[in-house]
């Protein structure tokens, strides 16, 4: 278009989005959830083949493709494998609100577990960060079943 | 796994108050519905196509529309589907229609809702009428729908 002098209207168009989903939680992640809920404890399943512990359980071990079994508890002290800070507010999909900045968020394998969960860092400070960093698990006192029952993981040590 | 449960059905909402800079072209197509009801689109100087909604450039050719045109308010239904079951990503309750309608004097088409959503008295071909909502903001929807006209059908 041909350059205008005078100054025109330009607009911002909002669109809104609001997704409300339903996700079955199928065998396991239901007894992860109401386990977690019900006593505050965090579970992986055991590879029935190699044995690795899997957190958050799966039925099936994704390297062997064997059928899991054996339940056990892990955490909830763990150690960071990755981490990163953030320090631009952006959107939590969860609450349509940013989260106050700084936060970490970081890559944790709870003791007792060879998987790692992804989940957010109480500490936010990367010149505190580091792998191998110990954290431990903060649970919400009334807990629903669900992830956000782990609120963040807490520096240790 | 060793002891049955009942499985859990998890809630999810993910809230995205998303919003977007239209740009000097779609700002201008924009107040144009909300000002005067007009529907404009923009002419490519190389294939004379006629874009609609309006575009700053044009996507066959990719050089840039130099001259404004305002097209009718009628036009074609090309196609369309009838949505049956509500779920919160589609602006409205269902049942909701939508079509893709080439407006007379355009050379492209575009999606919008249609106010007939009974998918027996739909057909591609039909006439529709683009019926301006009464309260506008500067947005698609200062359009409310398409309505039918008449019960011609043309190509």
């Amino acid at each position: 278009m041909k350059k205008d002098n005078q100054r025109e209207e330009l607009l911002r168009v909002s669109v809104p989005m609001k997704l409300h989903y339903r996700f079955p939680a199928g065998s396991h992640y239901t007894r992860f959830f109401n386990e977690m809920k019900e006593s505050g404890k965090i579970m992986g399943v055991k590879c029935t083949q190699c044995g690795r512990v899997l957190v958050p359980p799966r039925p099936v071990c994704g390297e062997c493709f064997a059928k899991t079994g054996d339940w056990v508890h892990v955490g909830p002290k763990g150690t960071v494998t990755a981490f990163t800070s953030i320090y631009i507010k952006f959107i939590d999909g969860s609450t349509g609100k940013p989260r106050p900045i700084p936060y970490g968020s970081g890559l944790i394998q709870l003791d007792g577990a060879f998987s790692t969960i992804n989940h957010i860092l109480e500490e936010g400070d990367p010149d505190k960060l580091y792998v191998g960093m110990r954290v431990e698990a903060v649970l919400k006192e009334k807990r629903e079943g669900n992830i956000g029952d782990i609120l963040y993981f807490k520096t240790i040590e | 796994m060793s002891n049955r449960v009942k499985p859990m059905v998890l809630e999810g909402k993910l809230d995205l108050p998303f919003s977007y800079s239209a740009g000097r072209t779609a700002s201008r197509f924009l107040i144009a519905l909300r000002d005067a009801q007009r529907i404009m689109g923009t002419r490519c100087p190389k294939c004379r196509r006629v874009i609609v909604p309006a575009q700053l450039f044009c996507n066959e050719c990719y050089i840039d529309t130099d001259e404004w045109v305002e097209v009718e308010p009628e036009g074609t239904l090309k196609t369309f589907t009838v949505v049956n079951r509500s779920e919160s990503h589609h602006p409205r309750e269902a049942p909701l229609a939508y079509g893709i309608i080439k407006l007379d004097g355009a050379d492209t088409s575009l999606v919008h809702f249609l106010a007939e959503t009974d998918v027996e008295k739909l057909q591609p071909g039909m006439r529709v009428r683009a019926v301006f909502s009464k309260k506008r903001m500067g947005h698609i929807l200062d359009i409310k729908h398409f309505e039918a006209i008449g019960t011609g059908v043309s190509k």
